[in-house]
C-alpha cells in the first residue's frame, strides 16, 4: 500500500467507526462503503447484496444507477460470482470473464456492459453469510492480496453495520436487523420515485438530493425517505 | 382492527393495545420484525408495562412481523408460541412469507376492480418479479403523479399489469422510463 492510499483507508474506517457508534442509517452506511471500495481499490463499480428470508440475494447498494449495470448486478441474483460467494462463504475471483465458463448468462451480460473482471466477497459473521460484495472492473486482472484484504475489511464493516452490534448474540437479532435493512432499502427506492417525479430528475439525482438533505440537516436517511413517501417531509425541501 | 386465533394471543394483543408497548409496536416503529423467544425473559426491561399487565400470562414466545412494503405499513402479524423456545430457520422463513402474502392480500382486497371476477388467491403468492427496485421507484412516481398514497399507487401498478397481461416489472420499468403514465380514476380499465 502506498502512503496516500493508507491515509484514505484510515479515513474510510474512521468514518465508518464514527457512524457505527452514533445513531446511524444502515443504507447510508452501505452506500458509503461501496463508494469507498471504488475510491480505494482498482475497480470501477461496486455493489452490495443481502440475502432475504428465502435466501434470494437483493441489491441494497451500488455505485451506479446505470440501468445496464444494474441489470448485471441483478443477474447476480440468479447466477454469478456474488451468488457463489454468498452460498459458499468464500471469496471468488474472476480475473477475466472471457475465460470464465461458469455463469454463462452473467458473463455475457457483464461483458456487454463493459466489464472484464469481477471479485466477489462474502459478508459473513461467524458461520453465517448474510450477503456479498461485488467488485467490477473494465480491465482484466486479479486484485492484489493487499487489495483483497482491504475489500474484505470493508465487507466486514458492512456486515457489522447491518447487524448493528459487534457481537450478535442470537440468530433472532441477526434476522431482525437483516429484514429491517431490506425494508429500509424499499423505502428509499419509493422516495427516489417520488422525488424523481416531482423534481423532473432521474432516480440517481433523486438519491443524491435525499442524501444531501439528510446530511445537511443531521437526519437519518431512512427517516427523510419515509417522510417523503408518506408526505410528512415536503419534496420541495429535499429537492432544494 | 385485530383478529386473534385464540384466547391466549388475544390477551397478549389486548395488553399490547392497552399499554401501548410491546413487540408489535416496536416492529411497526422500527420497520422490521421483533422476535422475542420468551416473554418472561429479557424483555422485562424493554416493555415493563406490558409485562406488568400480563402478569403470570407473560409466557411463551412472541414474534411480531410488520405487514409492510417499504413505507407502506398496514399492520402487524403477531405469532405467539407456547411454550417458549427458539424458532427453526424454516419456521421463520415461512412466517416472513406469510406476512408478505397477508400484506399483498390486504392491499389488493381494498381494490375491488382486481377482486371482481379475478383469482385473487393466485396473485398473492410472493413473486420474484414483483420485488425489484424499479417496482418501488414506480410506486413513488405514481404516488406523486396521481396524488394518492403509496399503498394505492402499488395497487394501481399491479392492477394495470393484471388488466393488460403484463408483468409488474414491465409496467414499473415503463413508468420509470416515462413511457407509461397510469390514468387517474379508480384503477385499470381494460
Amino acid at each position: 500500500m502506498t502512503e496516500p492510499r493508507e491515509a484514505r483507508l484510515v479515513e474510510a474506517f474512521v468514518r465508518a467507526a464514527d457512524t457505527l457508534v452514533a445513531d446511524y442509517d444502515v443504507v447510508a452506511l452501505l452506500q458509503q462503503l461501496v463508494e469507498d471500495c471504488v475510491a480505494l481499490l482498482p475497480v470501477d463499480s461496486a455493489a452490495l447484496l443481502l440475502g432475504d428470508h428465502r435466501g434470494t440475494l437483493r441489491l441494497v447498494a451500488s455505485t451506479s444507477e446505470d440501468v445496464r449495470l444494474l441489470e448485471v448486478f441483478q443477474l447476480e441474483v440468479d447466477e454469478g460470482p456474488c451468488l457463489d460467494a454468498f452460498t459458499t462463504g468464500r471469496q471468488i475471483a474472476v480475473p477475466d470473464l472471457v475465460d470464465a465458463t461458469s455463469w454463462p448468462a452473467f458473463s455475457t451480460r457483464a461483458q456487454q456492459a463493459g466489464y472484464r473482471s469481477v471479485h466477489a466477497l462474502p459478508m459473513r459473521l461467524r458461520d453465517q453469510v448474510i450477503g456479498a460484495f461485488g467488485l467490477f472492473d473494465t480491465a482484466s486482472g486479479r486484485l492484489e492480496p493487499a487489495d483483497l484484504t482491504v475489500a474484505q475489511a470493508l465487507a466486514d464493516v458492512a456486515t457489522i453495520g447491518v447487524l448493528h452490534q459487534r457481537v450478535v448474540t442470537t440468530s433472532e437479532s441477526l434476522n431482525e436487523q437483516l429484514q429491517t435493512a431490506l425494508n429500509t432499502r424499499i423505502i428509499i427506492e419509493q422516495a427516489k420515485g417520488v422525488l424523481a417525479e416531482r423534481g423532473g430528475i432521474d432516480v440517481e439525482e433523486a438519491f443524491r438530493r435525499l442524501r444531501t438533505h439528510a446530511r445537511r440537516h443531521g437526519l437519518l436517511l431512512t427517516e427523510v425517505a419515509r417522510g417523503v413517501v408518506q408526505g410528512t417531509v415536503p419534496s420541495e425541501d429535499v429537492l432544494g | 382492527m385485530t383478529a386473534c386465533s385464540d384466547g391466549v394471543v388475544a390477551r397478549v394483543e389486548d395488553a399490547q393495545v392497552t399499554t401501548g408497548q410491546g413487540p408489535a409496536h416496536d416492529a411497526l416503529a422500527r420497520g422490521g420484525p421483533v422476535l422475542v423467544t420468551d416473554l418472561a425473559g429479557d424483555p422485562a426491561r424493554r416493555w415493563p408495562a406490558l409485562l406488568a399487565a400480563l402478569g403470570p400470562r407473560a409466557r411463551g414466545g412472541l414474534h411480531a412481523f410488520p405487514l409492510q412494503l417499504g413505507a407502506i405499513r398496514i399492520g402487524v402479524l403477531d405469532l405467539h408460541r407456547s411454550p417458549a423456545g427458539p424458532w427453526e430457520r424454516a419456521a421463520l422463513t415461512e412466517a416472513l412469507t406469510v406476512a408478505e402474502m397477508i400484506t399483498t392480500t390486504l392491499l389488493l382486497s381494498g381494490a375491488s376492480h382486481l377482486a371482481r371476477g379475478a383469482d385473487l388467491g393466485g396473485q398473492v403468492w410472493p413473486d420474484e418479479d414483483a420485488s425489484g427496485r424499479v417496482v418501488h421507484q414506480a410506486t413513488g412516481m405514481v404516488l406523486a403523479q396521481l396524488g394518492i398514497s403509496a399503498g394505492e399507487a402499488y395497487v394501481r401498478l399491479r392492477g394495470h399489469a393484471f388488466a393488460h397481461d403484463l408483468s409488474l416489472s414491465e409496467v414499473a420499468r415503463a413508468v420509470v422510463q416515462r413511457r407509461l403514465q397510469l390514468p387517474p380514476g379508480p384503477g385499470a380499465q381494460p
